[in-house]
């Protein structure tokens, strides 16, 4: 166990290093490191500053944003008893797309803060309405209500947002499609901190709800008859994920594939407990998101490919990959 | 005693009751033919549906007013519909039960023991670290009940228990329920197997389109005529007793 640890330390932290120094300029490790000691030569100033201005900032955003989205469906996996739940499947994130058009058709959409008050607002009244709408007669609410509403809301702000576009003038349309495609932006640490912070809190309080998703994840009906408050948790629950994706949508835009696959990819090292799942599925969903970025800024001289890309790219195979390894369970995928 | 007043429960083009009921200590099997509402009585019994009118109560306690926890202690469910469970071991899935009691369903030692207890019993315990969705189908149904008695409730309610299982794996469902039932367990069966619930009920309930046709012990209710109406297939009686479909 001990020696798998080190292995992922190891791994994780030759990503950062390979992340920090890709991009447009190319950085030095050791000049890097020279001016991290004191050195005062320009060109090693130059790459400290580089790094600490631009790619640590970018390396923040994608490992936390990624974690919390792998969490995210992991979280939504048990609660939906649906293996194919990522936290865009609620509709927040079409919601959150909606408002960040919104943003650019009232020319607001280069104001970092009204923009991600839009999105967020967006993301929050599309969980408001897929909430109202799945809520049944005589107080129920189930799971399947709640995807089903997720997804028809969802195709609904999306064709919405698709039509506000269209009304956008040509340099407002590359840049709200831009924001949405899914790439992370260069921001300063107090836009990183107000943002991050409450998602990260959400995370947090996933978390802490481990053994209720354990105990959903085998079953609806089974759930209620243990004790749980069905219910409320599962609002709760999907409060939490659709406040998440809200954010990571106002920050990035839709990060494809990091929702659904991470958890799938370390649900069966980490033997189903999502005590276990949540730190592991973090750490993978984080990687995948540092390396995309890492990735589009690599390909940079060739075109501007959006970090979402890759996800989707590296992910359907990964993906297929990880239902691979479910052979033996001829019940579950 | 599990009380069913004027209960009424519709969705869609069904309908069940207005039914009057009462379930007294013992093995009550509820009998009947698909559709005839058997799994919705359960859910009513154990606060899943809401009914249209009328009411249940368990023990003196209406399952929809009392707090998650006492419900859980009043009654537990072993569903009609395996989930598809993913990722989880056959122990962590049937822990689960012990939640009414203690929130560290993995950890507190007599939850552990209980649960080793019951895993025996229902002769899982070599199946505990094995995937549940790895488990057959008679192992399945065994670990739903053993959860379900991890709960320690009041009643346990069980969905059509001998659905999908062969010859050995409803044997060995029968001889897990009748232990149970000479330990003083509490238990309600919903099935159409008539048989089954010869094999194990003190009382049987027919079900019809949604209301009570007719209730008694096994040996006066269980006759050709009553199946015939209940089922709408004609039964005949064997000289040894047995009431069986008149195509065997």
């Amino acid at each position: 166990m001990n020696q798998k640890r080190c292995l992922v330390t190891c791994g994780v932290f030759l990503l950062c290093v390979f992340s920090l120094m890709v991009g447009s300029t190319a950085v030095s490790p050791g000049d890097a490191l020279a001016a991290l000691f004191g050195s005062e030569d320009a060109e090693a100033r130059a790459a400290l500053q580089t790094i600490l201005d631009f790619r640590l900032p970018l390396l923040v955003q994608a490992f936390i944003l990624g974690g919390l989205l792998a969490i995210s469906g992991a979280a939504l996996q048990a609660v939906l008893q649906n293996p194919l739940a990522e936290p865009y499947i609620l509709g927040t994130s079409s919601g959150a797309a909606f408002g960040v058009t919104l943003a650019g058709a009232l020319g607001l959409g280069s104001l970092f803060w009204l923009r991600s008050i839009f999105a967020f607002a967006g993301g929050i009244i599309a969980a408001i309405l897929v909430f109202c709408s799945a809520w049944r007669r005589r107080g129920m609410l189930s799971p399947l209500a709640l995807i089903l509403s997720g997804v028809v809301i969802g195709a609904f702000l999306t064709a919405a947002g698709m039509g506000v576009q269209s009304l956008l003038d040509p340099f407002e349309f590359r840049s709200t499609i831009g924001l949405l495609l899914g790439s992370f932006h260069i921001l300063n640490w107090t836009q990183i901190t107000l943002t991050l912070v409450p998602a990260l809190v959400a995370g947090a309080l996933l978390r802490s709800r481990a053994v209720v998703l354990d105990i959903f994840a085998s079953g609806y009906a089974s759930a209620h008859s243990v004790g749980l408050n069905t219910r409320r948790e599962l609002a709760i629950i999907t409060a939490l994920v659709s406040l998440i994706t809200a954010l990571s949508v106002s920050l990035c835009g839709i990060i494809a594939f990091v929702g659904l696959t991470a958890p799938h990819l370390v649900r069966r090292a980490s033997g189903g407990r999502h005590a276990r799942l949540f730190p592991a599925a973090f750490i993978v969903g984080g990687c995948f998101c540092v390396l995309a970025d890492a990735l589009s800024r690599l390909f940079l001289p060739w075109g501007q490919i959006p970090a979402g890309a890759f996800t989707a790219l590296l992910g359907a195979p990964v993906f297929i990959l990880a239902l691979r390894s479910y052979g033996g369970s001829h019940d579950s995928l | 005693m599990i009380v069913c007043e004027a209960l009424a429960y519709t969705a869609g083009g069904f309908a069940l009751g207005p039914v009057d009921l009462e379930l007294r200590p013992g093995v009550s099997v509820v009998l009947g033919p698909n559709g005839a509402g058997k799994s919705s009585l359960l859910a009513l019994i154990m606060g899943l549906f809401r009914p249209k009118s009328g009411r249940v109560t368990i023990e003196g306690h209406n399952p929809l007013l009392v707090s998650p926890a006492l419900r859980a202690g009043l009654a537990a469910l072993s569903p009609q519909t395996i989930p598809p469970v993913f990722g989880i071991c056959t122990a962590d899935f049937i822990a689960a039960g012990a939640f009414r009691k203690t929130h560290h369903i993995y950890s507190d030692p007599s939850a552990a023991r209980a649960q080793g207890e019951i895993m025996e019993l229902a002769n899982l315990s070599a199946q505990g670290g094995q995937d549940f969705a790895s488990l057959s189908g008679g192992e399945k149904r065994r670990a739903l009940l053993a959860r379900a008695l991890v709960q320690d409730a009041a009643w346990t309610l069980l969905d059509e228990p001998t659905s999908s299982l062969d010859y050995a794996h409803n044997r060995a469902l029968l001889d897990l329920l009748r232990t149970l039932k000479h330990k003083g367990r509490n238990l309600v069966l919903v099935t159409h197997d008539a048989d089954f619930a010869m094999a194990i009920a003190d009382r049987i309930i027919f079900l019809r389109k949604g209301k009570i046709h007719s209730e008694g012990v096994p040996a006066a209710a269980l006759t050709e005529a009553a199946l015939r109406e209940v089922f709408g297939a004609a039964f005949t009686r064997t000289p040894a007793g047995r009431v069986l479909p008149d195509y065997i």
